[in-house]
């Protein structure tokens, strides 16, 4: 089990005017390898949800277990935590402050106390994998590279501490078509290669189609659904209590129903479904020829 | 009437000598008055530079722009472009960021701050403020603060904003990148209103390509050329140039592509699923 938690509750600055209630009864299981999505509304609680999962809020009411740690202990070893589990945050090169990529991709490992071969080791690795060269780019200033790249050394910077879970909070928001293809792929191969499990806060329902294996749909700090993508884009009384958009897959598959056709309710990206019409319409045709 | 006009404008960013960075190069385009016009690209393609030398931020270094007939560069032998203020009083521009274009802790405040700063008398201001908040649907909030509100309601106070300086052009310098698919709707419906009620001239910088069906015209950059110049409907059926321009087709597009990639043939445009459904069940039958 990667994450785990049980009635996990939040309450923002108790006994004040101010307070309000973020996160009610959450009881939720991420297990290892997952790519799950978490879904919401702004104010539906993601961010406080995902802030518990490497201990920047700190639990307050309920049960929560991140990969070995047990977070109802009295004292729980945070600062473990914190280099098991990397958090990618939204817009995360505006967080690059060091003098060059390769120094600012070094704080993580810096603060594990690793030595100094080692750190080396770790920045090389990191750029390598998030598809940066280390001795062109690595010494290059965090302002000389393009956006596209800051992302990339931003996320690298993150790696750099081999985290076991990647949390990331709309990791291709304000990106192009192509820049967001490249991020969700380097997330995909991160996802191979380095932190098995995947924990995704987005609001584009074609890429939760494509990515995710799992859901969870968060509406006023519950727990509103949670199962695979093909559960949940399928459930219409879910999608409109929340007010979800569907996939375009979804969207085009549910016309494609309508007007006589067979569709698998597992298609749920355009390819899938395109797939699936050929099957439907193409046999014949090669049968003719 | 020409709103915007480009003539064979290049701009080049030379912060340090080898490394010139040629941002556009020799672009030539007319907006009239009342269109609604979307600029699309890549990261990187020069959209930020062409709406900032549409208001005379940036000045280009060869060619000219004309902003109702008004150039952006001074006349000869001035240093300084004695117009620059009627251009920006003409254009209004909206970034991605609401936050960053907040300066007032009150909504009413906030709108005024414009038409201030323009000497506009007090009792018009208020006229205009009224005015503003109706027309972005936000006339509820005038006392409120807008630390509270969603993105696509700060989005719509910065246009609110804008609005009551009275331009006759809006630029939206990709508005809706920041907001989630509703708050981008709310965004978009509101321009759209702008454009066809109260005929402001839009030039929408975006690339989502969801984003494309609210306009009539889409201009295409790649690499600091202009890339593409005619309607949504001939831009989609060409998904080799989309591709290429860094880009990609709306998932209904793609669909009809996929399809025909396939040796499902669909020639026509088509808007939306329901469409793309009965023509693929028609098919189907004749099979």
């Amino acid at each position: 089990m990667a994450i785990e938690t049980k009635n996990l509750s939040y309450t923002y600055s108790v006994g004040s005017p101010y307070q309000k209630t973020a996160l009610k009864d959450v009881t939720l299981h991420i297990h290892e390898g997952d790519f799950c999505c978490i879904l919401g509304h702004t104010g539906s609680g993601k961010s406080t949800l995902l802030q518990h999962f490497n201990g920047l809020i700190k639990r307050t009411s309920g049960e929560l277990r991140v990969l070995d740690f047990d977070l109802n202990r009295r004292k729980p070893d945070y600062k473990s935590l914190r280099f098991s589990v990397g958090m990618v945050f939204q817009y995360p090169e505006y967080q690059l402050f060091d003098d060059t990529v390769s120094k600012d991709v070094s704080f993580g490992p810096k603060n594990m106390k690793l030595d100094e071969e080692e750190i080396k080791k770790r920045v090389r690795e990191a750029l390598t994998l998030v598809g940066l060269d280390p001795d062109e780019i690595g010494e290059k200033s965090p302002f000389e590279i393009s956006g596209g790249q800051k992302r990339r050394a931003a996320i690298a910077g993150v790696i750099a501490i081999r985290p076991k879970i990647l949390v990331l909070d709309e990791p291709t928001a304000g990106l192009d078509p192509k820049g967001k293809k490249e991020i969700m792929s380097l997330v995909k191969s991160l996802k191979e290669k380095l932190s098995p499990t995947v924990v995704m806060v987005t609001h584009d329902m074609d890429l939760v189609a494509e990515y995710a294996t799992k859901v969870i749909v968060l509406k006023d700090g519950e727990v509103a659904f949670d199962g695979t993508p093909a559960e949940l884009f399928n459930n219409n009384e879910i999608v409109n209590d929340c007010s979800l958009r569907l996939p375009s897959g979804v969207a085009l598959a549910n016309e494609l129903r309508e007007v006589g056709f067979d569709i698998d309710h597992n298609s749920i990206t355009i390819e899938q479904v395109v797939d699936n019409l050929i099957k439907e319409i193409k046999p014949k045709e090669n049968d003719n020829a | 009437m020409v709103a915007i006009s480009f003539k064979n404008v290049s701009f080049t960013y030379d912060s340090d000598e080898d490394n010139v960075v040629l941002a556009l190069s020799n672009i030539s385009f007319d907006i009239h008055e009342g269109e609604f016009v979307t600029l699309c690209g890549g990261n990187g393609s020069g959209k930020s530079t062409l709406s900032k030398l549409t208001n005379g931020l940036l000045l280009p270094d060869s060619g000219s722009v004309e902003i109702f007939g008004i150039k952006t560069t001074p006349d000869e032998g001035d240093k300084k472009n004695k117009r620059i203020y009627d251009i920006r009083s003409t254009v209004g521009l909206i970034f991605q960021n609401p936050d960053n274009q907040m300066v007032a802790s009150i909504i009413e405040d906030d709108i005024a701050f414009g038409p201030e700063n323009l000497g506009v008398p007090r009792d018009e201001i208020e006229q205009r403020v009224t005015w503003a908040l109706k027309t972005v649907g936000m006339e509820e909030y005038r006392k409120h603060t807008p630390t509270k509100l969603s993105g696509g309601q700060k989005q719509r106070i910065a246009i609110a904003g804008v609005l009551a300086m009275k331009p006759k052009v809006l630029i939206l310098d990709e508005s809706t990148a920041m907001l989630d698919p509703e708050g981008r709707e709310e965004v978009l419906e509101t321009v759209k209103r702008l454009n066809e009620e109260e005929g402001i001239t839009i030039l929408h910088i975006t690339h989502n390509m969801d984003d494309c069906v609210y306009g009539d015209r889409i201009l295409v950059l790649k690499q600091g050329k202009l890339a593409f110049d005619g309607t949504p409907q001939e831009l989609f059926l060409n998904a080799d140039l989309v591709r290429t321009c860094d880009l990609e087709l709306p998932p209904i597009q793609n669909a009809v592509y996929l399809l025909n990639q396939n040796g499902i043939k669909i020639d026509d445009y088509i808007q939306d699923e329901k469409e793309l459904a009965r023509k693929l069940w028609q098919l189907k039958q004749k099979i």
